[in-house]
């Protein structure tokens, strides 16, 4: 297990999905955020020619994070499936939540940033992709 | 342009000092207030650069830059961050997008270091969930890079389908010798036959030096050629090779090729060859 203690300690409880199955749906709402402990997952869009995987994530690897952010009743932006059997931890979000605002103002604006700048980029790569195709 | 330079003047400048001076006095760093004009640039991809920028006032846009072309990836507004990507990785390094004044703006600019306090009571669950954020957006513009280039190579091959079309319509026949080479490569790589047809977008020419199943070359190689044409004139040019078919005699190979660099004198030479 490649999985650091210290975010092991956020775990809440553990789910294991089989090949295939799908974790997380894009543009469904939940709140959970998700850490690996073992497999793999695909990162998925739906795009105008069907489903585009535009990132592999794997052991130690966090998804649904964005859900921080953006606050709850926002909804998920892509598709999780698993590749391979996969065992992932539900992190207590109320917890990271909870570390999240001992963050300073100006760190704040920055995480916001980053993760505009991550879902904007996405965006526009799954376009290219698209067009491309 | 005058203001582009001493704004990005002011900014070099700027870091240069706080670098300097970063470990005496962080204290007294007080984030500077900058203006720039609807144009200016902010950040240009690929230069290294430490500080961080906050929009006070106005609109940036952040775009990115594969070959030549700019692919716009997001505006951003008042309260906005630029910069930050560098600042979490903890790395000097180059800046992976540029940003412009899209309107008259003001940008606080600060130094790291008046943050790094800040960074290290970071609960470190946030540090790794916001290191992977970034690891995903750097993934993500390398793909998008990628994408672009891509579609960049495709534009490049349509272009050289008008071309070829273009040496259909206008094409004149004939029968010259001429003899030619790959462009940077050694003299070995040689070719000798006949041009078979001229136009203004290139030439079809008929290779006698060696056979089909013998030829070493395919699309995209750019040779050196030259030739005399009918009324006398010397006519030197660059064509890249678009297509290779079989010639009139058994076994030989006919290039379709298209020029890509000839000289105003060459032009206007086989302009009057070409008039009817």
């Amino acid at each position: 297990m490649s999985v650091d203690e210290f975010i092991y300690a956020f775990v809440a409880k553990e789910e294991r999905y089989q090949d295939n199955d799908q974790i997380i749906k894009e543009g469904a709402s939940g709140d959970w955020v998700y850490l690996i402990i073992e497999g793999k997952v695909k990162v998925k869009k739906m795009t105008s020619k069907g489903l585009l995987t535009i990132d592999t994530l794997k052991d130690g690897d966090i998804f649904g994070e964005m859900i921080l952010w953006q606050g709850s009743r926002s909804s998920r932006t892509a598709y999780v499936i698993a590749d391979g059997p996969v065992n992932v931890g539900v992190l207590d979000t109320e917890a990271l939540l909870r570390e999240y605002e001992k963050l300073s103002p100006r760190l704040k604006d920055l995480m916001r940033s980053l993760i505009k700048r991550l879902t904007e980029t996405t965006k526009k790569a799954v376009t290219l992709a698209v067009e491309s195709e | 342009m005058l203001e582009l330079n001493r704004v990005t003047g002011a900014c070099k400048k700027y870091e240069r000092l706080n670098l300097n001076m970063a470990d005496q006095e962080i204290d007294v760093f007080k984030a500077h207030l900058l203006k720039y004009r609807k144009g200016d640039l902010v950040i240009k991809e690929g230069d290294y650069g430490v500080s961080i920028y906050k929009i006070v006032k106005g609109k940036v846009l952040i775009f990115t830059e594969s070959g030549d072309v700019e692919i716009p990836i997001t505006t951003l507004g008042a309260g906005e961050v630029i910069g930050e990507m560098l600042f979490l990785k903890k790395a000097v390094d180059r800046r992976s997008a540029s940003a412009r004044a899209v309107e008259d703006s003001e940008i606080e600019v600060m130094h790291p270091n008046m943050l790094s306090k800040e960074y290290d009571e970071m609960p470190t669950v946030i540090k790794y969930i916001a290191n992977q954020a970034l690891n995903r957006l750097v993934r993500m513009n390398k793909m998008m890079v990628q994408l672009t280039a891509r579609k960049q190579k495709e534009r490049e091959v349509t272009s050289a389908d008008i071309w070829a079309k273009k040496r259909r319509f206008y094409r004149k026949k004939m029968e010259i010798g001429f003899s030619g080479r790959l462009i940077g490569s050694i003299a070995r790589n040689l070719l000798s036959g006949y041009i078979n047809d001229i136009s203004l977008g290139g030439v079809g020419m008929e290779i006698l030096n060696f056979k089909s199943d013998k030829n070493p070359f395919k699309a995209g190689d750019e040779f050196f050629i030259k030739t005399v044409l009918p009324n006398g004139k010397d006519l030197e040019f660059h064509a890249k090779l678009v297509s290779v078919k079989e010639g009139k005699l058994p076994g030989s190979p006919f290039f379709g090729m298209s020029f890509t660099e000839l000289t105003d004198s060459a032009r206007k030479d086989l302009g009057f060859f070409l008039m009817p």
